[in-house]
């Protein structure tokens, strides 16, 4: 089966941009443009990894991320960080939140596809 | 010279100095004992000389850097090389803090005996203040440059692989990497536009122009979304404005609407004084959110967008800094409920 990928961000050519790089690697990927969205897929089921941006329009990435650790979801669903806040300040502490890697924009596709292949669930 | 020139020099020096007001400019004993006291020390620390003089200038400094030895440490330095520089916080009569930049050098007599300091403070308040706000619009700006960035890098790389030329989404990625090469246009045309208005050379020659002519032609150039009526009621006039400020500012005042506003959006015009012309623009949504109304103004201040795409951020100051280079204002007469904005420019002398 193929491993499914949500990306929460809220900037559609983001969001398309996710989409066709990694469904060009054979995942699937479903996407939420805020802090809700992302909460109403979260609560359907566990994608194998959740791509997740911190400036959101309803609230902040951080909500999202706490919610998966607080509940126990990070192992099934690991998070990746995509942000383009690159402080190591930034980094560090979305690393100690539980985050499993952090992406920072702009990136390549290779940058993308790698932290993927390395963070991904495997279940 | 006579020792009466001498004194003569010696007096008219002290009123030089007693009357500088930039700069606070006083003596302190070898001690550190304020002995003298000047207009601009009085200006900028807020003591008067009455209440200054025979005080320990440490005074002047914040709690912690007093705590921490700063003052006497400065004293030793200016002993040690002759003077002594330093740019910090310090602390005036009624507790607010102020910027300073603070010279203290050594005075010694003629057989190298000291006899004290002298002390030359500058209050930099507003400087630094200027330079932290040019600081944070740098951040904005590069913030804002990041995003259409990351989506020329992101897919300009992945159609490197030749995969990518049997995906059915490739025409929408060129389309993505044209439209975001566009909107980074706009920013950095946009950027350029407000850094010259800054600098007082914003390349702008008045004439005389049509109103309404530039209203119908912002209004063609737009195309009004599915959904939205446009509604525009004017009447010939000229108005005193450069024909390119104007259809900017024009445009953005009508996407801004598109973009933040409701579905019906009306336009009109008015002559509202014997030399003035407004034109108005309001529409029927939301209004402005009351937390935004007081910056609309500033650069990358910005409401929550209905459009799929964000503008540059930098739209409503561009229209303040063109409008007011032609002598006009821009105003935000208020919510009712949707957002009502009214542009007063000088009336044209033709016809």
């Amino acid at each position: 089966m193929k491993s499914r990928i949500l990306v929460v961000d809220d900037e559609p050519d983001i969001q398309f941009m996710v989409r066709v790089i990694l469904r060009s690697e054979g995942f699937e990927i479903v996407g939420a443009a805020n802090v809700e969205e992302a909460r109403r897929q979260l609560a359907e089921d566990d994608p194998d990894l959740v791509l997740l941006d911190l400036r959101l329009p309803d609230g902040d990435g951080w909500d999202v991320l706490n919610d998966l650790r607080s509940s126990g979801r990070l192992e099934r669903s690991p998070v990746v960080i995509l942000s383009a806040h690159a402080s190591p300040g930034t980094i560090s502490r979305g690393l100690d939140d539980g985050a499993a890697g952090y992406v920072t924009k702009p990136f390549i596709a290779s940058e993308l596809i790698d932290a993927v292949q390395t963070h991904m669930a495997h279940g | 010279m006579s020792p009466d020139n001498l004194r003569a020099n010696e007096d008219e020096f002290r009123i030089l100095v007693d009357n500088v007001v930039d700069y606070a400019i006083f003596k302190l004993d070898t001690s550190g004992y304020i002995q003298t006291w000047n207009a601009g020390a009085e200006r900028i620390k807020g003591w008067t000389a009455a209440e200054a003089i025979g005080r320990h200038f440490s005074i002047f400094y914040p709690p912690e850097d007093i705590a921490a030895g700063k003052p006497e440490r400065e004293l030793e330095i200016a002993i040690r090389d002759g003077r002594v520089e330093d740019e910090a916080w310090r602390v005036r009569k009624d507790g607010s803090r102020f910027w300073a930049n603070v010279v203290i050098t050594a005075l010694h007599d003629r057989s190298g005996r000291l006899r004290g300091f002298g002390k030359v403070t500058r209050d930099l308040t507003e400087r630094r203040e200027g330079e932290l706000a040019k600081d944070r619009f740098i951040a904005n700006a590069a913030h804002e440059l990041r995003t259409p960035l990351a989506v020329i890098i992101g897919l300009s790389s992945h159609l490197k692989n030749p995969k990518t030329f049997g995906d059915p989404d490739f025409p929408e990625m060129v389309e993505a990497l044209s439209r975001q090469s566009i909107r980074m246009r706009t920013l950095v045309n946009n950027l350029l536009d407000l850094t010259q208005l800054h600098q007082g050379r914003s390349n702008i020659s008045p004439v005389d122009v049509r109103l309404d002519e530039a209203i119908a032609r912002a209004a063609r150039m737009l195309t009004t979304p599915a959904g939205r009526r446009l509604e525009v009621r004017v009447e010939p006039v000229y108005v005193w404005a450069d024909p390119l400020r104007l259809d900017q500012v024009i445009t953005n005042m009508l996407s801004n609407a598109y973009r933040y506003g409701g579905d019906h959006i009306t336009i009109w015009t008015q002559q509202s004084g014997p030399d003035e012309v407004t034109f108005d623009i309001a529409d029927d949504g939301p209004g402005v959110p009351v937390e935004l109304a007081p910056f609309l103004f500033e650069p990358f201040k910005r409401g929550n967008s209905t459009a799929a795409f964000e503008g540059s951020g930098l739209g409503l100051a561009l229209v303040k800094g063109f409008v007011e280079s032609l002598g006009g204002r821009v105003e935000f007469i208020g919510n009712e409920p949707g957002a009502h904005f009214r542009i007063t420019l000088k009336k044209g002398v033709g016809r």
